[in-house]
């Protein structure tokens, strides 16, 4: 039953939150104004793509609905795949060249750490390789990337529990000590 | 075709020079992004190359991955038990890349479903997402020659708040008991939430996303989860389009790049602390620069 | 046409957002924000077409069983009542209805949900320590020291746990995590040019 609530209540709260956030000043307000400011009548495209969309509906025209579909798919790809290059590729292999100074002569620990670092990106990257069967070499290295991808969830695991139940046992001691007066 | 494109692509790019000159005032292009049009030009050069080679109907070799036996395991034994299937396409948007490769996917599996004769259940959070969903399962069924099979609520919203959402799914995971799960796709903090959920029930689940903060849990909470790239891999996986294998290896070239460039900078790192080299070191300053996209 | 204008969108809008990347900001932005405006809007009507399917499911289960009826029924009246209160009355009133269900419907229901993470986490983590293949184990033997690492008793036990604990943040852990998005950002990019060059095209449906 709360559940149900909740899913009514909430979907109702996203549709008034879109109207007051969308609709009306994005939209409404701004086609009000159009009479000082023609520009934005322009906002009658996506107007009508929206409409447009709504032929979702018909079992008959829905493909109306792929135009004002594919203009957002297309402009998604397109942002999506700059932002990954950016963030993903240049910014990680800027990082793992340029903030890694590999060999520091006199620190043999650190440099042997900034090697392995090196190697854990390389091995883990070959785990991706899908066009060559794991076996051999490969393989073999690809089973070294396996276990520095556990590594890796395991820290980020571990990471979090422990951020998780500090945060509960903060609360429990607000509610034991401050709430309720009970000192520990 | 293609010529139309690459006609509406010229005027586009005269079009939008032109809109540029007239404000000469400031520099027109941002230079400090050109690290990322090198990017885009090499990953899409090989990618497209080996597409390209792919439809010419060279084979290419593309290993089988686990997590692909691992859907049909799951689905397997969803049909054995009578009991459906619930996929869950992530949290994202459609114009998200992850939530695209995800309805990929779906279209396979809801094919799988149809022939199978096996329930399937896909709640939405994204409206938008929820519409092609449904398109995408009613083309499999039909594709499957199960067009009776197919019902409207397999495909359903729920709502678009995260919470609300990871509620309505709970609650028809402990209704229904699906026997197997899919979460593939975008998520965040609901990932934990709705693995043990599923976990709770004694469903068989197959996690994929490609956000890394929530790839600890799905590892810790499902029976088998796709790591990253492997999300995006699967559907051209499941495709028997060649051109999806074409993709792949394309990949994996980009990736071979990318590791070749590690280590080329890796190796000059060295030289340059060992030796104390100049110009090496010159030029490095002048790449680390360049590529950290400082304007 | 149903198929190949929707595709030559698609080309040009991905093409579009692409070449105003390289170009300065100061010449786009104005453009850029109103892309995003547009995509707002008509997402934003896509709501309606979610909200009448999940309004709809749930007025076909209150006509067709009388035993569940009644939570279509809450479903249904709760999401008129805080649309109505929300739109047609003053939604910033503290008494009117509105509030009172943000307050205490929404607000409360939306914290119980993340709050339940804490103890999903601890579930998970009993899970996870049942070690079943050799890769499982680095995950666990990498999640204790972690974790051992962050609280006192870690260091009590042993006073390089911490430092451990830190290296495998810094290195191991930090190493894989890039290797990953560096992954996912080629599968992001191809599924992204496949999309662009209509391979991809599973999103728009239909076969004509």
């Amino acid at each position: 039953m709360a559940e149900h609530i909740f899913v009514g209540t909430s979907a109702g709260y996203g549709f008034v939150v879109t109207y007051q956030n969308v609709f009306k000043p994005m939209l409404f307000d701004k086609l009000k104004d159009a009479g000082s400011e023609p520009m934005n009548l322009i906002l009658i495209i996506p107007l009508i793509g929206g409409i447009m969309l709504l032929f979702k509906l018909s079992r008959k025209n829905n493909w109306v609905a792929r135009y004002p579909l594919s203009f957002m798919v297309g402009v998604g790809s397109g942002m999506g795949i700059t932002n990954v290059i950016k963030s993903d590729v240049i910014s990680q292999v800027h990082a793992i060249i340029f903030k890694n100074p590999m060999w520091i002569s006199g620190d043999i620990w650190t440099s042997l750490f900034n090697i392995l670092y090196v190697v854990a990106v390389l091995t883990s990257l070959l785990y991706f390789f899908f066009s060559a069967e794991h076996k051999g070499a490969i393989g073999k290295t690809a089973r070294i990337g396996i276990w520095f991808l556990m590594i890796s969830f395991g820290a980020a695991f571990g990471f979090t529990v422990m951020a998780r139940i500090s945060l509960l046992i903060s609360r429990v001691q607000f509610l034991l000590e401050d709430f309720l007066g009970i000192s520990l | 075709m293609k010529k139309i494109f690459s006609i509406v692509a010229m005027i586009l790019l005269l079009g939008v020079s032109a809109f540029a000159e007239a404000e000469k005032s400031t520099k027109l292009l941002e230079t400090s992004r050109f690290p990322v049009l090198i990017g885009l030009i090499l990953f899409a050069f090989v990618i497209i190359y080996y597409i390209q080679k792919a439809k010419s109907g060279q084979h290419i070799f593309i290993r089988r991955i686990a997590g692909l036996n691992a859907i049909d395991d799951a689905l397997g034994r969803a049909t054995e038990m009578g009991k459906p299937v619930l996929y869950v396409p992530g949290i994202g948007g459609i114009s998200e890349l992850q939530t695209l490769a995800s309805i990929s996917i779906l279209g396979h599996i809801a094919k799988k479903t149809a022939s199978y004769e096996t329930d399937l259940y896909v709640p939405l959070r994204d409206p938008m997402v929820y519409s092609t969903a449904t398109e995408v399962v009613r083309e499999s069924y039909l594709g499957a020659g199960r067009p009776d099979a197919f019902r409207e609520n397999m495909v359903e919203f729920l709502t678009s708040d995260q919470f609300g959402y990871v509620a309505g799914v709970d609650g028809y995971m402990v209704r229904e008991n699906p026997a197997a799960n899919f979460y593939l796709g975008s998520f965040w903090a609901e990932s934990l939430i709705l693995a043990e959920t599923g976990n709770s029930v004694g469903s068989i689940q197959i996690a994929g996303t490609a956000n890394p903060s929530q790839l600890p849990f799905f590892i810790a909470s499902c029976d088998y989860t796709l790591i990253g790239e492997e999300l995006y891999a699967a559907g051209a996986y499941l495709s028997t389009d060649p051109k999806s294998k074409g993709s792949l290896k394309g990949q994996d070239m980009g990736k071979l790049a990318v590791m070749i460039v590690i280590i080329v900078f890796a190796l000059l790192n060295v030289v340059r602390n060992a030796t104390g080299m100049e110009s090496l070191s010159n030029m490095l300053n002048w790449l680390d620069k360049f590529f950290a996209m400082k304007g | 046409m149903k198929r190949t204008i929707p595709l030559i969108i698609t080309f040009l809008s991905a093409l579009v957002m692409i070449i105003i990347y390289f170009i300065n900001p100061a010449h786009v932005q104005k453009f850029e924000n109103g892309v995003f405006e547009w995509i707002r809007i008509i997402g934003a009507f896509a709501l309606f077409l979610g909200l009448f399917n999940l309004l709809i499911s749930h007025f076909i289960k209150v006509r067709r069983n009388g035993m569940n009826a009644v939570y279509s029924i809450a479903l249904i009246v709760a999401f008129f009542a805080i649309v109505i209160s929300g739109i047609f009355f003053d939604s910033e009133n503290p008494d009117g209805t509105f509030q009172f269900m943000f307050n205490n419907i929404y607000r409360p229901l939306s914290s119980t949900m993340f709050s339940l993470l804490a103890f999903y986490v601890a579930s998970a983590a009993f899970r996870a320590f049942r070690a079943k293949t050799k890769e499982a184990s680095f995950l666990l033997v990498a999640a204790f020291i972690v974790m051992l690492g962050r609280v006192p008793i870690g260091t009590m036990i042993w006073g390089k746990i911490p430092v451990i604990s830190n290296w495998i943040m810094a290195y191991p852990a930090a190493a894989a995590q890039s290797a990953i998005m560096i992954g996912a950002a080629l599968g992001a990019i191809s599924v992204s040019l496949k999309i662009m060059l209509g391979i991809e095209r599973t999103y728009l449906g239909g076969e004509e």
